[in-house]
Formats: C-alpha cells, structure tokens, sequence
C-alpha cells in the first residue's frame, strides 16, 4: 500500500496542475488579503479576516481543484495507457483506488495547510495582526485540516464517471463544475442530500464565526460517509469488470 | 506435452460479435511462437486474456498450468512480461522515473532498471520525458519494462513497430539470445512476416478469431512446396494443357492474367513444362521456379490477400 502511495506521488512529478493551483490560490488570497485589509469598516478582527479568506477558497476553489485533480489522477492511468501495464505487475484494484483516494487528501491537505500558513503570516503583516492569538491559529488550523480533509471525501465519487468513461475527462470534468457550483447554490438545502453541501455544514459545526450551519450532523456526515463509500465501492468494482 | 502456454477452447465475444473463437493455442517452454493475422484477427484480444486485462467469454488459459480463470491471477502475472498494443507511461516522466514506478511495484532494485535499460540500448537517468521520445524508443522502454523483472514468458504484441532496421535486428537478436540463454518462452505478434520467419519457431496463424493452422516452421520450410511464374503467350491454353498432362487442378493455380501464369510446383521439373507447351505452341516467354514465403503460407491458408 505505501508503494502504491508513493508511486502515486513519483507519477505526479512535474504535473503541471499542481503548480497552477498552488498559484490560483496564492493569487486569491493575496487579492482577499489586500480587499479584507483594506475593507476597514466590513472587517475588524482575524476571525473576520480568515472566515473571509476560506469563505470561497473552501466553497468553491478547493472543491474544483480537488475534483478536477481527482479526474486527472484516473484519466492519466488510460490516457497513458498505464493501467493495463499496472494490472499485470500485478497491482490489486481495490488498493490502487485506495493509493489514490489517500494521494487526493494528502494534496488536499498540503494545500491547506499552505492556505492556513499564508492566512496566518498575512494576518500578521496586515491590521488584523493585534488580534491573533493562539487560540485563533489553532481555529484557522482546524478549519483548514478539516476542509482539506473533508472536502476529497465529497468530491471522489467523481472517480466513478472517470472510469466510466475509460479515461475521458470531458465529461466527468463538466460534471465536477457541475457539482461543484450546484453544492455551492444549495449550500443550505443541500445539507444531508449533496454531499459537497454537507461538508460545509460538518466542517462549520457549532462555529462561533456566524456561518449559518444544519445542525443535523448525523445526517450530513451519514450523506457524505455514504456517498464516498459507494464512490470507492462502485470505482473498484468498475475496474475490476472492465476490460481494456 | 506439457505447454507453458496454453489456451483451451479459448473464446471473446464482444455483443453478437466473436473476436476470438475456440482458440487452442500450444506454446512450448523455451520456443518463440509467433501469432500471424491481420488487423482485426483477434491477436491482440487473446494476448490481452493472457494477461487477464480482458475477460474470457468461454474456454480457459493455462500457463505454467495454472488456470487463469481459476486461480490466482498475481502468480502467475509475475512470471510475465508483455507488450501489449502500445507501451503504457507516463509522459511527464523520463524513460528511468517511468521503470522505476514499475520497479518499486514489483519491489526491484534500481540496479534491474539501469540493467533493463543497458539491454534495450536507452540512457539511464536520462533527462528525456517519455512524452518527447521517438516511437522506437517508445517500444525500446516498453520492452524494458516487460523484461525488467526477468520474466519466464513474454507476450509481446507488435514488438518492432516503430523500429528502424537496425532497432529490428538488434530487437531480433536480443529476442533469440533471451531465448537460448535465458530459456525464456516468446509469443510475438507482427505484422512483418519475414520477421516471424526470421524468428519463430512455431507459427499460429489466425483469421477471423479462429486459430486456422499452427506449423513449426523447419516442418513447414521442409514441406515447402513452391510455385512456377511462367510467361506465356497464351496463360489459359497453356493452363489446359498443364491440366491435362500433370493432372493439376484448378486449385493449384494461384494467378493467370494475359501474360502470366502462376501455379504450385509440385515438383514438377520446369524445363519439362517449356518442352511440352512450346510443342503445344505455346510461346513460353521465362519460366521460374519460386520458393513460397511465409506471405504466400499465409495467403493460402488465409485464402486472403496478404496480411498488410
């Protein structure tokens, strides 16, 4: 398994993706850093100003990265024609699926925490630096964890239509924007059916920032552990059908 | 006889279409069996249940004995190597990064990769990703990948498209040396029939999914028979008197146009072919006695028109 994981990783070197995201989310959060900073009467502490920054990074642009990073990781498999060479190693289905599945949130976990480095070093060159305590980073540290953490679980169901369309990424990646941008609508009556929506309402569980949450957390977490568990299940046993 | 490869009956039905139908191959240890058959035939469809990335329909491969169908699948892939269709990596990745991936999932050393890629004549830590190499070197890290972990049977699928001249020949003699030295058992498919000739020991030749002949090639070569290329002036008189004075049969001629006559040999003497219709009056123009190819093999037993 921990080959398989670190392969993962060898495979993605000079991925350009990467690359272009870690720079989509620099550029956002050194625009959010500049507007939040300079929106004096709108933002007055850190919680404002990091609950401003994760607001869209966390609701839209992470979702999206991570989904299209989801497609690519299983349409390089059939694009490159690897897959068959891998199955004849022989690598198992199940585990390959899994390698990816925890390569996915190990990205999306260092993007996080870059995220959360660069919250907390802007606050602290910005006005909101009177306002950082130690309780406050450790919050900006959750937060981002759990999103970083959270988010790949809604979002790798993706993988199933990847499969699906032997390595396409047209599809899946209309269906990822999709997804992403309906999740992002129906935030609040998505809650415990979209579970991209319910990730929201999990990772702002019982916050003190005024993010507007369900409080049905059984439900939401039921949705989200449901949908991804059928997302491995049904992506394990579609490559163990397919022929190639 | 116990054969290292084996497929019993072996079947691939895709909707109402058969690809490959009742398939019985016989591979033995140590010989290069070579798989003949147009585009479309069903090589690639069987090699690809060999290494069970397709599915069988119906019947079974055995190798080494084992049942693909039946028992694990991991051991008996391990003693595989292949080459099937195009060879798969990753394009952002250099030749070295690429067999390294495979490496570690077949928990090798570095020094089998920088071996594999010496034997295939490419650089090891070359800077040169996959996605700016030339169709050969394509095939040449592909063929690396398949031997790397010193595999007891290779599958090679189209193993010399691409190559240059030199690239074929240095592929063809590393192919024999593996196996003579190594013992290792080869099932190759190409479309370059003199290749085959050139290599194989055993020959399948496929149709239409079906399996219509499997020759050893020194059996086949001592059987030859041959054809005589006669040029007359007149091909079908000429044709009626060959009928009737060597007891031929409208089988036995392969071609006739207004000045050409092509027909098996059967060891017919051609100087006593010339005697007889220049005493006919049939002007006879050349008359040559060729030696069937593996092409004109195929031909025959394809009833077609060649493999291209």
């Amino acid at each position: 398994m921990d080959k398989l994981l670190i392969c993962e990783f060898k495979k993605q070197k000079r991925n350009r993706f990467i690359f272009v995201s870690i720079g989509l989310i620099t550029l956002y959060l050194v625009f959010m850093s500049y507007y939040v900073n300079d929106a004096r009467g709108l933002y007055s502490d850190f919680t404002s100003f990091y609950k401003q920054c994760l607001g869209y990074l966390c609701f839209l642009i992470l979702p999206l990265i991570i989904a299209i990073l989801c497609v690519n990781v299983f349409a390089d498999e059939y694009k490159s024609d690897a897959l068959k060479y891998l199955w004849t190693v022989p690598v198992s289905k199940g585990k390959l699926v899994f390698a990816k599945v925890l390569y996915i949130e190990l990205m999306s976990l260092i993007l996080m925490l870059f995220v959360c480095l660069f919250v907390i070093v802007s606050a602290n060159i910005t006005r909101f630096s009177q306002s950082i305590d130690i309780h406050s980073i450790l919050r900006v540290l959750y937060l981002c964890a759990a999103n970083g953490l959270i988010i790949p679980l809604a979002v790798f169901p993706i993988s199933i239509f990847v499969v699906l369309c032997k390595g396409n990424t047209v599809i899946p990646t209309i269906l990822s924007v999709v997804y992403v941008f309906l999740s992002f609508l129906f935030t609040s009556p998505g809650a415990g059916i979209i579970p991209l929506s319910s990730t929201t309402h999990i990772i702002w569980f019982n916050n003190y920032e005024g993010v507007m949450t369900n409080n049905n957390i059984e439900m939401n977490v039921a949705n989200l552990s449901i949908i991804f568990i059928l997302g491995i299940v049904f992506t394990s046993s579609l490559l163990k059908k397919q022929n190639l | 006889m116990n054969y290292v490869l084996h497929t019993k009956n072996l079947t691939k039905i895709y909707g109402n279409q058969v690809a490959v139908d009742h398939v019985n191959l016989c591979v033995e240890s140590g010989e290069i069996y070579g798989l003949l058959g147009r585009n479309g035939a069903g090589k690639t469809t069987i090699m690809k249940m060999m290494i069970g990335i397709s599915s069988i329909t119906e019947g079974d491969v055995e190798i080494f004995g084992n049942s693909m169908k039946r028992e694990d699948k991991s051991h008996i892939l391990s003693q595989i190597g292949c080459i099937i269709e195009n060879p798969g990596f990753y394009p952002n990745l250099t030749g070295s990064e690429n067999l390294d991936i495979f490496a570690t999932l077949r928990k090798l050393k570095q020094s089998d990769v920088k071996n594999a890629l010496e034997i295939v004549g490419l650089p090891y830590r070359d800077k040169k990703r996959y996605s700016h190499y030339s169709l050969g070197m394509k095939q040449r890290l592909g063929l690396a990948n398949a031997i790397m972990h010193k595999p007891r049977i290779l599958i090679l699928d189209e193993p010399i498209n691409g190559l240059d001249p030199i690239g074929i020949a240095e592929i063809r003699q590393f192919l024999k040396e593996l196996c003579q030295s190594s013992g290792v058992t080869i099932l190759i498919s190409s479309h370059i029939l003199s290749e085959i000739e050139n290599l194989a020991d055993t020959v399948g030749i496929i149709h239409d999914g079906r399996l219509l002949e499997e020759v050893r090639i020194k059996d086949w070569a001592k059987n030859l028979n041959g054809r005589i290329v006669l040029s007359v002036s007149s091909p079908s008189t000429a044709k009626e008197i060959l009928k009737k004075n060597f007891s031929l049969t409208d089988n036995d001629f392969m071609f006739i146009d207004e000045t050409k006559l092509i027909f098996e040999s059967r060891d017919i003497d051609t100087a006593k072919i010339t005697r007889i219709l220049v005493n006919s009056g049939v002007d006879v123009l050349g008359a040559t006695k060729e030696k069937n190819s593996l092409e004109d093999y195929f031909k025959i037993v394809t009833g077609g028109n060649g493999i291209g």
